[in-house]
């Protein structure tokens, strides 16, 4: 298993544009981590806790850092988060919230919830792509995470 | 006739009977004056003979001259009352001539009897003149008897006469009597029975208005008092009749007014609950439509970042593919949609100002304006404005939303005098009316025509061509939602190319938000 692939990254995003323009910012900015992509929180939720479709993946194995939308089909990002710190295991996981909403109560409940970052995804591409190629310099490189 | 002359009239009838009664009493009473002096007269005839003959009698006797005297002056004296008589009867008349004929034969008998025994005179032998005396004194009481039957009989015929007379004037003063008195009676009967008819009318009228109706008239009477009292009556219901549909109005006035008053009462009931009704509707509807704005504005992200960012794929991974032509399209089309894009934004921004919670503090707007200047001079380096800020200019109000009011002004200042040569941006305090704080904030730059001064604050709306000038045109539509949120009023006074003066005026104590429109 290679380095990039023990240190992924999960994308919960539902829009496709969305999704690709991610990891071209992601690629643009030289992270070379392997990126899992899932279009909905509870296909979210399956492939953290190795449900249904994804529950042949090594449980072990858990992302870097999880990149969320907060407005997800059938369940929303804010109920992936609140299951993800209620897992004991997964209660450090670092959780970015990445949306276009920038209402008070979407941040206050964020962060109310565990996340540890909130970035608003800017219409304009160049801010977008510092945005991610800041967030993955640090959560990827700077960040230490806890010991497992 | 009026019933007052009828028994004026009626009055008079006794008057009249008396005067008829009078009339025939005086009458009588001349008549029995008349017939008296006749029967006097008639009286003194027959006495005046029965005394000639007595004296005659006496004179025969002895001769004396005391008896012959007696009878020439008692002879004169009946001479006289025969000639003075005077009888309308031509019976009576008839008798009076028949005395007057004997009286001077009475007188020369008597004489030639005094002749006979005249000593003085040639005497006739005793028994010749014995035979002569008694010839003549025979002849003198025939003729006496003769003139005193005619004076009894004259006497009688008198008599007669003034008893028919007095008859006569009775029969005709009881007939004018009792002809008054039927005629009053007739008079008065008809009268009364006229009164009781007139009575039995009105009252029969009356008892009708009395009963209720009041449109009932009285008619059939008479021209006379009665008749005016029975108009009397009729005028009365009349006006009893108008009194009454007046009140009976003035009760449906009333009665309309009250039903009106409770209308009024029901309305404003309805229309308090109406209003809460409406007033929870609006903020529902409100809160709906900030929904939507929010999602909108949220949703139509996404689709802007795809085509910026694709757009920026294709210039950056197929730009050489492209010449420039083509790469400028894609530039406008990334431009286009990052404007779209700070729109939203902007909108965003406005829609949270309005529902952000109000918090009250002193704010230093002297502080925000020196601040957001440095600001400014960062970004636009290229533009030197002269920036004078007074100092300490404190104002009450929610330090997030003044905030963004003086970005806004300053921002517009800035903007607007960039192509202005020794640009320059004034901040003052400015005081307004009595109970209001504020503050100015003027700038030298190209200002704007005052006709379009009533679009400034609408949101959108913009008075410059966003090649000269760019911006959203949401940025003055924010400063009066502020303004507005603290109770405030914001306006300006610009012209073309002589710059533009913002002034803001805020209650000098904000009122309670509760009280505030959002």
């Amino acid at each position: 298993m290679t380095a990039a692939e023990e240190r992924k990254i999960l994308l919960v995003e539902d829009n496709a544009d969305d999704e690709a323009l991610t990891i071209r910012a992601l690629k643009r900015n030289n992270i070379v981590n392997a990126i899992d992509v899932v279009r909905d929180g509870a296909e979210a939720l399956d492939y953290i806790f190795c449900r249904g479709d994804w529950s042949e993946r090594d449980p072990h194995v858990v992302p870097q850092v999880v990149l969320l939308d907060l407005k997800l089909p059938k369940v929303g990002g804010l109920e992936v988060l609140r299951a993800i710190r209620e897992d004991e295991a997964l209660r450090f996981l670092p959780v970015v919230v990445l949306t276009s909403s920038t209402e008070e109560q979407d941040i206050v409940e964020s962060y109310g919830l565990g996340a540890n970052s909130y970035i608003r995804k800017p219409v304009d591409f160049d801010q977008f792509s510092d945005a991610v190629r800041t967030l993955g310099l640090y959560w990827l490189v700077l960040n230490e995470t806890p010991p497992k | 006739m009026r019933i007052s002359t009828r028994l004026r009239l009626a009055a008079l009838a006794p008057a009249l009977m008396a005067v008829v009664m009078g009339v025939g009493l005086a009458t009588s009473y001349r008549q029995a004056t008349i017939f008296q002096g006749r029967q006097a007269v008639a009286t003194q005839i027959s006495e005046a003979i029965a005394d000639l003959r007595d004296i005659a009698v006496t004179y025969a006797a002895n001769h004396e001259d005391r008896p012959r005297e007696q009878y020439l002056i008692r002879i004169d004296q009946l001479t006289r009352i025969v000639d003075g008589a005077s009888f309308d009867d031509p019976e009576q008349a008839a008798h009076l001539q028949n005395v007057r004929n004997v009286v001077p034969e009475l007188k020369s008998l008597f004489v030639q009897l005094v002749a006979l025994n005249d000593p003085g005179g040639d005497s006739m032998g005793g028994a010749l003149r014995q035979e002569a005396e008694q010839r003549l004194t025979a002849q003198l009481f025939v003729r006496s008897r003769s003139a005193r039957t005619d004076a009894v009989d004259l006497a009688s015929l008198i008599s007669q006469d003034t008893a028919s007379a007095q008859r006569s004037v009775l029969v005709l003063t009881s007939v004018a009597v009792l002809l008054a008195a039927a005629a009053t009676s007739v008079l008065l009967i008809a009268m009364v029975r006229r009164i009781s008819t007139s009575l039995t009318m009105l009252h029969g009228g009356a008892e009708v208005i009395g009963s209720g109706d009041l449109a009932h008239r009285i008619g059939g009477l008479a021209a006379d008092e009665l008749g005016e009292l029975g108009d009397s009556l009729n005028r009365m219901a009349g006006q009893l009749e108008s009194l009454t549909v007046s009140k009976s109005d003035l009760e449906q006035e009333v009665q309309s007014r009250r039903e009106a008053e409770d209308e009024v009462r029901r309305l404003n009931a309805g229309l308090e609950e109406r209003v809460a009704q409406r007033t929870e509707q609006l903020e529902a509807s409100n809160r709906e439509l900030e929904a939507f704005a929010y999602s909108v504005s949220h949703d139509l992200r996404a689709p802007l970042r795809g085509i910026d960012g694709f757009g920026h794929a294709l210039l950056e991974d197929y730009g050489d593919s492209l010449d420039e032509e083509g790469k400028d399209f894609l530039r406008r089309i990334r431009n286009a949609t990052q404007h779209m894009g700070r729109l939203i934004d902007d909108m965003l921004k406005l829609s949270r100002l309005t529902r952000a919670e109000m918090r009250r503090a002193s704010v230093d707007v002297s502080d925000m304006a020196a601040r957001t200047a440095a600001v400014l001079a960062e970004e636009h380096p290229e533009h030197r404005v002269d920036v004078r800020i007074e100092p300490g200019i404190v104002v009450d109000g929610d330090p997030e939303l003044l905030s963004v009011v003086v970005e806004n002004l300053m921002d517009n200042a800035w903007k607007f005098s960039g192509k202005t040569e020794d640009a320059t941006i004034e901040v003052c305090r400015s005081s307004f009316d009595a109970g209001e704080q504020g503050f100015l904030v003027r700038d030298n730059g190209v200002g704007f025509d005052m006709a379009y001064a009533g679009k400034l604050f609408g949101a959108f709306q913009r008075l410059h061509r966003s090649e000269e000038f760019p911006g959203t045109g949401v940025g003055l539509a924010t400063v009066q939602r502020v303004v507005n949120r603290h109770g405030g009023r914001v306006w300006a006074e610009a012209a073309v190319d002589q710059g533009a003066t913002f002034h803001v005026a805020l209650p000098a104590r904000a009122p309670d938000e509760k009280g505030e429109a959002s």
